[in-house]
């Protein structure tokens, strides 16, 4: 009897929490802002030991590159390889500092372009999920971060802040499937969504009527408010155009490779909207 | 019963997961798929830890999940709940104490908790969230690493009741 209650307890309570993940989910998907509230709060416990771990990591790849091929050379070169490992250490040194150089330079290159103001952050964590699709910044709303704003870097873009703490942030990127970015293609100036589908992006709601091709490029149009317009988004990879259907099915390859970002750019400029009909329209009286 | 400081050590437990799973393996390849070490710790509950504290321990540690993907908060501790009870209901029918078993039961843990994740952010991501081999190849890696994660769970949280399982356990068929 007294196991019987005790399951009947265990089934309650199950269905109790279920259907309580079920009203948080449906409220949190009305007020994201709860969401990110709380991303926001964890993230700032996380971010010290990530900033530490990311420190440690990238010395132990440095150690692993430069340093333990050198572990099984003679004894009699000892004193020589002492002093080459001094060197070696401050070539990585200098061969990091080099690379960063490198990737701001690329940033600046992307502000200067487009007139953009923004902020250098580096990334310190990924999604722990695998359908999510995110990574965190440890830059936060203290050093002017905040939701909303678009994630670049020179190839393209990455994400826009999905939720700002005060030191560290999260970055939805683009290829998540709750990812969306009003784009054109650059050379036909047609118009779509970009949408993430994992690996790749889908370029939707493109007429069937349009001029598509595989390598077109894809970029932003502005008019989404988040995303400057021209931003690079992606090329395309795949395009058909199915029989009785409205409109394209396109897959696109994204300009960024999401597994080798370090340092990126979040963009603090406020996105001002041009006019596409107008874009159209001029372009229309040109041809 | 699970005392307090088990439920505590078992949250952090949830944060070390989380922290594997988000920073120390996507580093080394942030494409690279990591073994779902919160279905392990949800397995563990199902297995050794049946009870209503077990259910609550099972919904935070979703609940931590969703709290660090800054989209919806709710699908990822409702999963582990269903996750929980298959596997609080299927600990009557193996071996707990086999290696494989665990192994099978992470893979199961992982696939429906993947599922009723997809279900449940349904209405906000229509296109679907989750893939087939992502989903195989997680549970795959999973089910690899849960034996020796299953073992390391219970030298860190040794039963404190004699009789394995409690009282219910027995009855739950």
């Amino acid at each position: 009897m007294a196991a019987l209650t005790s399951r009947a307890k265990i089934v309650g309570a199950s269905l109790a929490l279920f259907c309580f993940s079920l009203f948080l989910t449906a409220y949190s998907g009305r007020n994201p802002k709860i969401a990110q509230f709380g991303t926001a709060i964890v993230s700032e416990v996380l971010h010290p030991v990530q900033s530490v771990n990311q420190g440690i990591q990238s010395g132990v790849f440095s150690v692993i590159d430069h340093y333990f091929w050198l572990v099984n050379v003679k004894s009699e070169n000892e004193n020589l390889n002492s002093r080459l490992r001094v060197l070696e250490a401050e070539n990585s040194k200098l061969k990091e500092l080099y690379s960063e150089n490198l990737r701001l330079k690329e940033l600046l290159g992307v502000t200067e372009k487009t007139n953009l103001v923004g902020i250098a952050a580096d990334v310190i964590g990924y999604s722990p999920s695998t359908w999510v699709r995110s990574l965190t910044l440890n830059k936060g709303a203290l050093q002017g971060v905040a939701r909303g704003m678009p994630v670049l870097v020179g190839s393209g873009v990455v994400g826009q802040i999905s939720a700002a703490g005060a030191t560290s942030s999260q970055v939805l990127l683009i290829n998540d499937h709750t990812s969306g970015i009003d784009a054109i293609i650059q050379d036909s100036r047609t118009r779509g969504i970009v949408e993430g589908a994992d690996d790749y992006l889908r370029f939707i709601y493109v007429s069937s009527d349009a001029n598509v091709k595989i390598g077109d490029r894809v970029i932003t149009s502005g008019m989404d408010t988040i995303f400057p317009k021209g931003m690079f988004i992606g090329v395309v990879s795949q395009a058909n155009n199915r029989e009785n259907s409205l409109f394209y099915d396109i897959n696109v390859k994204p300009a960024v490779d999401f597994s080798r970002l370090e340092t990126v750019l979040v963009v603090t400029t406020p996105v001002q909207v041009e006019s596409f009909e107008e874009e159209t329209i001029l372009k229309d009286a040109k041809e | 019963m699970i005392s307090l400081r088990h439920s505590i050590i078992f949250l952090f437990l949830g944060f070390v997961a989380i922290f594997i799973q988000g920073t120390l393996l996507k580093f080394i390849s942030p494409t690279m798929i990591s073994p779902n070490f919160l279905v392990m710790l949800v397995v563990y509950l199902g297995f050794e830890r049946i009870s209503v504290a077990g259910v609550i321990l099972a919904f935070l540690l979703g609940f931590e999940l969703d709290l660090c993907s800054a989209q919806l908060l709710g699908p990822w501790a409702g999963a582990f709940v269903i996750g929980f009870s298959v596997i609080a209901a299927m600990s009557q029918h193996v071996f707990v104490e086999s290696p494989f078993a665990v192994s099978l039961a992470v893979a199961a843990a992982n696939i429906i908790t993947a599922l009723v994740y997809a279900g449940m952010v349904y209405e906000f991501q229509p296109a679907g969230v989750i893939s087939f081999w992502p989903l195989l190849l997680e549970s795959v890696l999973s089910a690899l690493v849960a034996p020796i994660v299953y073992v390391m769970l219970k030298a860190i949280l040794p039963h404190q009741d004699k009789k394995r399982g409690g009282k219910f356990s027995s009855s739950l068929v």
